[in-house]
């Protein structure tokens, strides 16, 4: 009888061993944006893009602000901001809270560089539920990125669904 | 000394022609892109794909986002939205103001343009108006001397 309840312990033990690291997996991918191959998410405007929206899903608002140039222009929903500090004071806060609650999957993106100036451009699907209300929304964005003083910073933001 | 002072006198002719070709070439840079979204208008109100096929560059990922949807391609653009409308609506009414422009890079070869834009149409099928106020978002790039349109983005809500 001890050894079977020695065996039970042991079999639980070593599966919540083995399940561990796959649930932690499944937990970050569903918190996370899923890039699609090739998509130019790994080009360094790219990275800025990607490195955006990490910031914005796990609201970290100095991150998500320093990525933003100062006289960023950000058009989300028939609204304008027209600068950082404005953005990060008011809607950041928001689009904080519900990027926190879904799930959102990159259907397409592409980063063009040209030169010291890129333009990226997604299409993404969000699912999850957010303020009592299930969300199942495309998504579309266009940005245009300038480098800086070596550094690439969001100059625009263009938001749409 | 007279050497010193003709000197400076040269360098600052030369920097202020420069920044005046700079200036020229900026004008006729704006002006080119502001024409370019004038004939888009008028592609917009009258159903004509010309403009379109005129001023955008037709590639391999092009995307032109309407209201959250996007039209993959010139032709997509042209022929499932620009061309259809005209039948669909009895008048549709664009209006692009506020117009921003910015150009890009050394060569300035790169542009992005935003506008407010109002939009008012009816549609023929059950009579709806509408009316509504938003932005847009226009990418060009000048290739072979000639501004052309890469990629496009609007966005509106009902006028309040």
């Amino acid at each position: 009888m001890k050894y079977i309840q020695i065996t039970l312990v042991a079999f639980s033990a070593l599966t919540w061993l083995i399940a561990s690291p796959s649930m932690a997996h499944s937990n970050e991918s569903s918190s996370h944006r899923t890039y699609p191959k090739d998509s130019g998410a790994e080009t360094e405007p790219g990275k800025v893009v990607t490195q955006f929206h990490k910031a914005i899903k796990r609201g970290n608002k100095k991150k998500a602000r320093y990525l933003l140039d100062d006289n960023v222009l950000i058009f989300e929903g028939g609204r304008v901001e027209k600068s950082a500090d404005e953005y990060s004071n008011h809607h950041m806060l928001s689009d904080m809270k519900y990027a926190s609650k879904l799930h959102t999957e990159v259907l397409e993106h592409k980063v063009t560089l040209v030169g010291d100036m890129a333009y990226s451009v997604s299409r993404t699907k969000s699912t999850g539920q957010s303020k009592g209300r299930f969300i199942n929304k495309e998504g579309m964005e266009s940005m245009v990125l300038l480098k800086k003083g070596g550094r690439w910073k969001i100059s625009h933001i263009h938001w749409s669904n | 000394m007279y050497k010193y002072i003709t000197a400076l006198l040269v360098l600052t002719l030369s920097f202020s022609i420069a920044a005046h070709d700079d200036k020229d070439h900026s004008n006729k840079d704006k002006k080119a892109i502001i024409k370019i979204i004038s004939s888009i208008k008028y592609g917009w109100e009258n159903g004509d794909s010309l403009p379109f096929r005129r001023n955008f560059l037709d590639f391999k990922g092009a995307r032109y986002i309407e209201g959250g949807g996007q039209n993959v391609g010139l032709d997509s653009l042209v022929e499932d939205h620009v061309v259809p409308e005209k039948d669909a609506l009895e008048y549709l009414k664009l209006n692009f103001s506020e117009i921003e422009i910015h150009f890009e890079g050394e060569d300035k070869s790169f542009a992005w343009a935003i506008a407010d834009t109002r939009v008012k149409g009816k549609v023929n099928k059950n009579g709806h108006e509408f009316d509504k106020t938003g932005f847009q978002t226009f990418l060009f790039r000048k290739i072979n001397g000639a501004w052309n349109v890469v990629h496009t983005h609007s966005s509106s809500r009902n006028k309040k």
